[in-house]
């Protein structure tokens, strides 16, 4: 048996990292699991865990394990492999094998990693919305943390114009947020979802930064759409600082408590101010493909440009437009279903 | 010696023939109520001996038994306390002299609860019991005087008011005259909508109102989703004054249902606008579906043909509201009980409201919201998918800025926005006059197919919103009906894509919302 195959055989067991780089240590080119069971080191190396894990090493077991991720369309890739990407030979603890499901190839092609709040503001859904349509479209691949909130919405715009990837913290039958397990399907279906866990394995508190250290190192570049002064992306941008990886921040309203983090950075000149997805590309090597323009009829134009930036409710459009309220209500759809403009939370109409 | 009287009880909200007889034998001083009576009808004992001795006659010094007819009928209420007092003095030979004629007694159908100076007092149920009564053919009731003008809607029927118990017994005696109560004429109460504001003060919130004017055309079921303070209250309060006239028979019937639960106006004697209950979060399954020990029609009847008005919806328990599942869908609710099943009617349009998130604020243009996302999602899944399935028109309500409050424009009445509805409402009626349903919500799921035939512009427009805007199937029929309606209020024969296209916008909570 090779490396890379007896490296998976240990991915049954979900060993602590300081005793698979130990192991790895010692682990010659090829080994049986006769030679494993034998091995006196591998036995002070692993301690309480050898009996459980020489117990099962055997060919049934291990077959039977990889049959069960085959069933399940999850590749396991390890560090061996030459489809691990590069890029995570920068984290000092890096994943010596990954679940995958979806297209793998996708982890060596350029990437923009968007995080952000779990709760953005008006303001933060439309820019993360803004960003990720236009890298998405320009080819750049998506990566998130299919969190609640920036995460989401960056996959969700992503999955719609080009490639994401998901990076998750538990295993992929435990789904967190459960409310992303159709997310999750549609990634893993169209684009690629990743995690360092057995499908089984319940989230854990830790795995969240674990997660955010593979999200930081993915991106060629990271782009932090909205962050409030105190959250999990202090953690991503801390990564992504220690791996040399470019921090875009979009700068948001001074008042605005969500974005205090993206502000903070572009003070502290951590992070460089994002003001369109130009800059960004440039430095991926990548250019912006122009969106084709829609027809708009005379009423059309005038909703649209009765809207102003930051966004405003109906009441402001009938009042700018004089249009019936019907009327509007029925332009206002379809304008919707156009792309141009986009209904949030609280009935907020603004330019998409 | 034995007497037999005539009267009734009420069961649900029709009234039952109850034949009360009073036997009165020598023997020691005694009195038995017999025929499942509950504890105001049996204490009725003390109320019957002391009217008849303070009116100056004679309580009989022998034993009374009292048997109210069907035996096997749970009966309730003091409303036989007035024919068990006629009975006694009937039965009662001492009693003579009084020239009661028994003859003529027992044509009549004797309601009222007796004070114990010999009043008679007002009782429930009068309207419900008379109906029925009149359908098996009885035509002459001896009510209470405070239950005249309620009488006074039913024709064909004589009616004698009567005040005391002296009163009553004279008039049986041919001592005195008592005019029969005059037939009264159905009006409709205009401009004067109990609860009901004008939407000419309400300033702004456009979107919300043409939602609500939708609502009422079509009798749909409305969610209001705003922030605290944003007038969502307000605005359910001006809804019944754009809702269209009730008929004759739907204020009998609402009247019907007040008067069994006790909350009918005396004065007024008919609910000749439509109800608006809106019942707090605290309030029991029970109290919402009606039931209970002593069967009572619960807020959704009280709200039949009118509005029910849930503020707060996340707020009420889980269980309470899955209780508004069938009659949302059926317009009745059958209460069953171990002693009896009772059907109310619990036809109403529900107008509830929310707030986007725990603290409220989520989406606010001028406010932080607070919650986390888990907060809002727990929150947003106290609404169960069957409740939000039979809600057609979601709309978001916001603040209302300073400079609309203070904004001079005249802003639509009422009256003007009613006009359309009935126009809309009359459409309907044509449409669906051979039909059980008379409102574009309550269609089927053939009439939908027959009645919203949409044209290759309309299907594209719906099938590309359907991909575009991620919404969820259950939405589809949902915005079908309410395209009808749309097109109803614009006078159009066919659904247009316009039509389709505001349907859609009514449907924020099949979104992705978060």
């Amino acid at each position: 048996m090779k490396k890379s195959e007896f490296l998976k055989f240990l991915s049954i067991f979900e060993l602590s990292y300081g005793k698979i780089t130990k192991i790895l240590s010692i682990l010659p080119e090829s080994l049986s699991f006769d030679d494993f069971v034998n091995n006196h080191q591998m036995k002070e190396i692993l301690g309480e865990d050898f009996e459980k894990i020489s117990s099962q090493a055997n060919e049934q077991t291990f077959d039977k394990y990889l049959s069960y991720l085959a069933n399940k369309n999850i590749t396991l890739l390890t560090c061996f492999d030459d489809d691990y990407p590069q890029k995570f030979d920068k984290i000092d603890d890096k994943p010596y094998y990954l679940f995958c499901m979806g297209d793998i190839k996708l982890l060596n092609k350029k990437c923009v990693s968007i995080v952000g709040t779990r709760l953005p503001t008006n303001y933060g859904i439309n820019v993360t919305e803004r960003f990720s349509k236009s890298l998405a479209k320009a080819g750049a691949v998506i990566v998130s943390g299919l969190a609640y909130g920036v995460d989401g919405l960056a996959h969700r715009k992503a999955l719609e114009y080009g490639k994401t990837i998901a990076v998750i913290a538990g295993g992929f039958d435990k789904i967190y947020p459960p409310e992303h397990t159709s997310l999750f399907k549609e990634i893993a279906e169209k684009g690629l979802v990743i995690s360092e866990h057995r499908p089984d394995v319940r989230v854990a508190k830790y795995s969240f930064p674990q997660r955010n250290r593979l999200v930081a190192a993915l991106g060629d570049v990271l782009l932090i759409t909205e962050a409030g002064a105190k959250s999990g992306t202090t953690i991503t941008k801390d990564f992504a600082l220690d791996y040399g990886t470019p921090i875009y921040a979009v700068p948001g309203n001074i008042t605005s408590s969500k974005s205090e983090g993206t502000n903070s950075l572009i003070a502290s000149m951590q992070g460089i101010c994002a003001l369109d997805e130009k800059a960004i590309l440039s430095e991926l090597g990548l250019s912006a493909k122009k969106s084709a323009s829609v027809q708009l009829n005379l009423q059309e134009s005038l909703i649209v440009s009765s809207i102003p930036p930051e966004g405003c409710d109906i009441d402001e459009i009938v009042e700018k437009t004089k249009l019936s309220i019907s009327n509007i209500n029925s332009l206002l759809t379809s304008l919707e279903i156009k792309g141009i403009i986009k209904k949030m939370p609280g009935g907020i109409i603004t330019q998409g | 010696m034995l007497s037999k009287i005539h009267s009734f009880g009420v069961q649900g909200i029709e009234g039952f023939k109850v034949d009360v007889e009073i036997d009165i034998t020598n023997g020691l001083p005694h009195y038995e109520i017999v025929g499942l009576a509950d504890t105001a009808i049996k204490e009725s004992k003390e109320r019957v001996r002391s009217a008849i001795k303070n009116s100056g006659y004679d309580y009989p010094i022998k034993r009374v038994t009292v048997n109210l007819a069907p035996a096997d009928t749970k009966k309730e209420g003091p409303m036989y306390d007035l024919a068990i007092a006629l009975g006694i003095l009937c039965a009662e030979e001492k009693n003579k002299e009084l020239e009661i004629d028994a003859a003529e007694l027992k044509k009549f159908v004797i309601l009222g609860e007796l004070s114990l100076n010999g009043e008679v007092k007002a009782v429930k149920g009068v309207l419900p019991i008379i109906i029925s009564a009149r359908n098996l053919g009885l035509k002459n009731f001896v009510i209470p005087k405070e239950n005249a003008v309620e009488a006074s809607y039913v024709s064909g029927i004589n009616v004698v008011p009567v005040s005391s118990l002296t009163e009553a017994v004279e008039y049986f005696a041919h001592k005195k005259q008592i005019d029969f109560v005059a037939a009264r004429d159905y009006e409709v109460e205009k401009g004067s909508f109990k609860n009901a504001l004008d939407f000419k003060y309400v300033k702004g919130q456009a979107r919300a109102k043409r939602a609500l004017e939708i609502a009422a055309a079509g009798g749909h079921n409305v969610l209001m989703i705003g922030p605290p303070g944003s007038g969502k209250s307000m605005l359910a309060k001006c809804f019944p004054s754009i809702l269209p006239d009730m008929t004759f028979e739907e204020a009998l019937e609402v009247t019907k249902i007040h008067s069994v639960a006790g909350e009918l106006d005396y004065k007024k004697g008919i609910v000749a606008s439509r109800p608006f209950r809106t019942p707090h979060h605290s309030a029991t399954a029970v109290s919402l579906t009606g039931g209970g020990a002593h069967s009572k029609p619960g807020e959704i009847s009280l709200a039949h043909n009118g509005v029910l008005y849930l503020d707060e919806m996340p707020e009420y328990p889980r269980h309470t509201l899955e209780m508004l599942r069938q009659p949302l869908e059926d317009g009745s609710i059958t209460v069953a009980r171990s002693a009896l099943t009772v059907t109310y009617p619990a036809n109403f349009t529900l107008i509830a409201s929310m707030n986007p998130c725990p603290c409220g604020y989520y989406g606010s243009k001028d406010r932080e919201c607070k919650c986390s996302p888990s907060q809002i999602h727990k929150y947003l899944a106290k609404m169960s998918g069957p409740i939000l399935d039979r809600i057609d028109i979601h709309v978001e309500v916001d603040n209302v800025t300073f400079d609309d409050l203070r904004a001079e424009t005249e802003e639509e009445s009422s009256e003007k926005i009613k006009e359309r509805v009935d126009k809309a409402r009359q459409i309907q009626l044509e449409r669906f006059k051979n039909a059980s349903n008379y409102s574009n919500a309550k269609m089927s799921v053939p009439d939908t197919k027959k009645y919203c035939h949409l044209s290759s512009d309309c299907e594209e427009l719906l099938k590309m919103a359907f991909e575009n805007l991620k919404l969820s199937a259950r939405a589809h029929d949902r915005i079908l009906k309410v395209a009808r309606t749309i097109a109803d209020l614009e006078g159009e024969k066919e659904i247009l894509p316009e039509h389709i296209a505001e349907a859609i916008g009514y449907r924020s909570l099949d979104r992705k919302y978060l």
